[in-house]
């Protein structure tokens, strides 16, 4: 009996003492997309927190230049990682150089305005004020002094994550992805510094949808890196201000979702997540071939013409088994008799020759080949046509202009090139040649391959 | 002659800059809907005060040299881009304006000179008129100022535009002190704003703006609000008043 | 004998003034009419701590407020350190604040006039300056209404703001902590 209330004691001092608040540090905070390092501390601490608001000018695409208001110096702002139970010192600091007053609404923070209120701070002064972090779950931070729009808008947000208090599963790579939009005078892509349009803000037509505040900021060398077999957990977050993402990896499938980020319900298997403005999400899965998987705002208009795009190499040993890539290619023929698919250097059918002749060249040079008067010059027994072969086959592929004289007639047209395969050109023309009292040469797909290569040159 | 009296009784305003009569009307404040306010003529500088006629004003009254000017008054910027008590230090800045002040100096300055800091309503006033060529839509202008990187070296006065009442640099340049500062009821938690708090002010009606999409205006309210009377900040200055009587 | 006497009294008051510490309130300098129609200078309330507050005595919602606050608030002191309190409201309308106003005022609120003094001044700016030192807000409106702030200070002796609340839900404990803090 006595061991037992030892025991009990033992353990409930236990539980008392890691919930008490032990000692301080100062936060790490990273600027996207590399977040700080797992919390390894199993009982909550003081944190002390130091974020500059800093108005600076940067690269939005290339030769695009925009006065961002940042959170520590980019968009997005800072990635903040605590603990559930937390105590968080919040110093925000107005860099001197601002134009602008700040504050900052910690969605993770209960209490008036997230922190707004108690943060109102004038260009080179500094706020201070706590708040216990009583929810696990990964926020959104956002500035949110008046108009609210407008400083959001010029990219004040970022990602606050709240661990649990026994932290989430272990993966390989972490990575902070953030979407937002960005309202310019000028249209997409127009070079040199650019202003904020209010109006486009208003009616929610941006030029720039962007990860990480600007374009390519996840591209190319920027990309975001794996290897073979790791699990990989982007913490997603939409500092909008006006628009939703349909977030979506190409070629990848989330395994999980914590759907808006918050840690009961969490889905498997999705190809495409929403994430609100002003909301997050988490999203892990597992690379298991290498590449280059395109990360995209699923609303495809966005990604291809104002930049939603973001890369994720990965690296490794090839599973042609899960994904082989291309083990052929081969020529489609929607046309019935080429469905046997022959790679005959010698002769071809005549009835291939026919239908393509009906197809395609009976519509000016007629049925029986006579052409039409003051259009199309004649096939039938015509000089021009049977004096040489390879002309025949040069015009059929490149076409022709200009004046001729066809059994002595004048003829000044156009000829268009024809759109069609070697076997069909060398089928045609022999049908041509051995029609109505023309010479009867043969022509071969050979001949019409190497004709079209001398065209190409 | 009657300027010439005015020079003896107020030795200060040989140096200090010109002022322009500005005609009185109505406009109606952002932050009071169907209300219109009606502002009686006045007097003003014609630019902000720059570092050169601070200069003379901190000679003359030590009490607000760099090194004498008490906390309760000034914070630890106060004038930190001078070089030293009485010495601006850097020659161009000379007629760029004066920054780094608090609202106590800044109205010091002013009451030395027989004026005073202009209140909100007649720089709401003022602040409706563009360029007098009407080159530029105010707001527009106003808009791409707040959209551009805070110069680390400040252009001299009379840089920007003039008025149709010869007011120069109203907007463009700096912010400006305004005497009833703090008569701004913006908490800093804008979303709350609509609706007085009435837990922290006294008075009747909302605060709501009357044109929300005014973000012009807006902002001034909004950097009105965040500043306290000792508060120096890099792109806050003043100019002076003084009515028409 | 006389003279003498006066200027050692002239000595000894300035004296006091002297050294104030560079964030203390009582380095504006005017003066302040009080509800017993003296003219006095900040720097007299000098000696003592204070529980200070700016309101205006035609107010009918939160002022009302603010000064049941301050004498709830003194009822938590003991009765040594209320003796050494003084209260100083000061109000930013002096047009219907004239000392006679003021002292019906407490009159009828039944304030210990010993230790509370009620006080105006006849120059608008300086009522700003006072406000702006203490970040008070306050504008007047029509029909001699006021919109302003709720906030109650607590000065030391030599008139720095020791703490202070903004708003009438803040916890009044931290007011009540600092006075005993100072009366020590």
């Amino acid at each position: 009996m006595k061991n037992l209330l030892a025991i009990f004691f033992l353990i409930s001092a236990f539980y008392v003492h890691a919930g008490d608040i032990k000692g301080q540090e100062e936060a790490i905070l990273t600027d996207a997309p590399e977040v700080p390092a797992p919390i390894t501390r199993k009982n909550p601490t003081k944190v002390i927190v130091h974020l500059e608001t800093k108005e600076v000018k940067k690269r939005m695409a290339d030769g695009v230049e925009y006065l961002f208001w940042t959170f520590g110096g980019s968009v997005p702002g800072k990635f903040i990682r605590v603990r559930e139970g937390d105590e968080v010192e919040f110093h925000l600091q107005n860099h001197p150089s601002s134009k602008m007053p700040h504050n900052i609404d910690l969605h993770a923070v209960t209490g008036p305005g997230g922190g707004a209120a108690s943060s109102f701070t004038a260009p080179g002064h500094a706020s201070v004020f706590s708040f216990k972090t009583l929810n696990p779950g990964l926020y959104v931070y956002h500035c949110a002094t008046a108009p609210v729009g407008m400083h959001i808008a010029n990219g004040m947000y970022g990602l606050i994550l709240v661990e649990p208090k026994d932290g989430l599963p272990k993966v390989d790579r972490e990575y902070y992805v953030m979407q937002s939009e960005f309202y310019t005078k000028g249209k997409n892509g127009q070079k040199g510094f650019q202003l904020f349009s209010e109006e486009k803000a208003v009616k929610e037509q941006p030029e720039y949808v962007v990860f990480n505040g600007s374009v390519g900021a996840l591209a190319g060398d920027k990309a975001i890196k794996a290897k073979v077999g790791e699990k990989v957990r982007l913490y997603v977050g939409n500092g909008g201000p006006n628009l939703v993402s349909s977030f979506h990896v190409i070629g990848e499938i989330f395994d999980k979702v914590y759907i808006e980020g918050g840690l009961k319900t969490i889905n498997e298997n999705v190809q495409t997540t929403l994430v609100p403005p002003g909301g997050s999400a988490m999203v892990e899965f597992k690379v298991e071939v290498p590449g280059t998987f395109i990360i995209v705002d699923h609303s495809i208009f966005r990604t291809f013409n104002k930049g939603s795009l973001g890369m994720l190499k990965v690296e490794g040993p090839e599973d042609k088994i899960i994904y082989s890539g291309k083990t052929a290619d081969e020529v489609y023929l929607p046309v019935e008799a080429s469905m046997i698919h022959k790679e005959d250097q010698t002769m071809v059918s005549n009835e291939l020759g026919k239908k393509v002749f009906e197809n395609t060249c009976m519509a000016c040079h007629q049925a029986d080949g006579k052409g039409l008067e003051d259009a199309f010059p004649p096939l039938a027994k015509s000089d021009f046509l049977n004096a040489n072969k390879k002309r025949a086959i040069q015009i059929v592929l490149g076409g022709k202009e200009g004046k001729i004289t066809v059994n002595g007639v004048k003829w000044d047209g156009v000829m268009p090139p024809q759109e069609l395969g070697d076997e069909e050109i060398a089928a045609a023309i022999n049908y041509v040649y051995s029609s109505w009292g023309n010479k009867g040469y043969k022509v071969t797909p050979a001949e019409v391959k190497a004709e079209r290569a001398k065209l190409k040159k | 002659m009657i300027r010439l009296l005015f020079f003896i009784f107020f030795p200060s305003l040989i140096l200090a800059s010109d002022m322009v009569l500005v005609k009185g009307g109505n406009y109606n404040p952002i932050f009071v809907k169907e209300k219109i306010v009606r502002v009686a003529n006045f007097f003003i500088d014609e630019t902000p005060v720059t570092n050169q006629e601070f200069l003379s004003f901190v000679k003359k009254n030590p009490q607000w040299k760099k090194s004498n000017a008490k906390p309760l008054f000034v914070d630890s910027n106060y004038l930190k881009h001078w070089k030293s008590d009485e010495e601006v230090g850097d020659k161009s800045l000379n007629k760029s304006p004066v920054v780094n002040v608090s609202w106590f100096s800044a109205k010091a300055y002013c009451e030395w000179q027989g004026k005073q800091l202009p209140t909100i309503d007649e720089w709401e006033y003022l602040a409706q008129f563009g360029p007098a060529d009407n080159s530029k839509d105010v707001k527009n202008l106003i808009l791409e100022w707040y959209s551009q990187e805070t110069p680390k070296k400040l252009p001299n006065v009379k840089s920007t535009f003039k008025n149709k009442f010869g007011v120069w640099d109203v907007h463009g340049l700096i912010w400006e002190w305004n005497y009833d500062f703090n008569t701004t009821f913006v908490t800093g938690e804008s979303r709350g704003d609509s609706a007085l708090d009435k837990s922290m002010f006294c008075g009747s009606g909302s605060v709501g703006a009357a044109d929300a999409s005014d973000y012009a205006s807006f902002m001034r309210f909004g950097f009105r609000s965040s500043l306290k009377g000792n508060y120096t900040v890099a792109n806050l200055g003043f100019r002076c008043v003084k009515g028409e009587k | 004998m006389k003279v003498f006497l006066l200027c050692a009294l002239f000595f000894h008051l300035s004296l006091q003034a002297k050294d104030l510490p560079g964030d203390s309130l009582y380095q504006i300098e005017s003066k302040w009419s009080t509800q017993d129609g003296r003219e006095i200078e900040l720097k007299d309330l000098q000696g003592k701590p204070t529980i200070l507050a700016m309101v205006y005595f035609s107010c009918k919602y939160v002022c009302p407020i603010i000064i049941s606050s301050i004498q709830n608030l003194e009822s938590k002191l003991t009765k040594k350190n209320r003796n050494q309190t003084q209260v100083v409201l000061i109000s930013f309308d002096p047009e219907k604040d004239t000392p006679e106003a003021m002292a019906a005022y407490a009159l009828k609120a039944k304030l210990d006039t010993k230790r509370w003094i009620l006080m105006t001044n006849k120059k608008e700016d300086k009522i700003r300056e006072l406000a702006a030192a203490l970040s008070f807000k306050y504008e007047k409106k029509g029909e001699g209404d006021y919109t302003h702030s709720f906030m109650i200070f607590i000065l030391d002796k030599d008139g720095v703001i020791k703490a202070k609340i903004d708003s009438a839900s803040q916890d009044k404990a931290v007011l009540v902590d600092a006075l005993n803090k100072l009366s020590l």
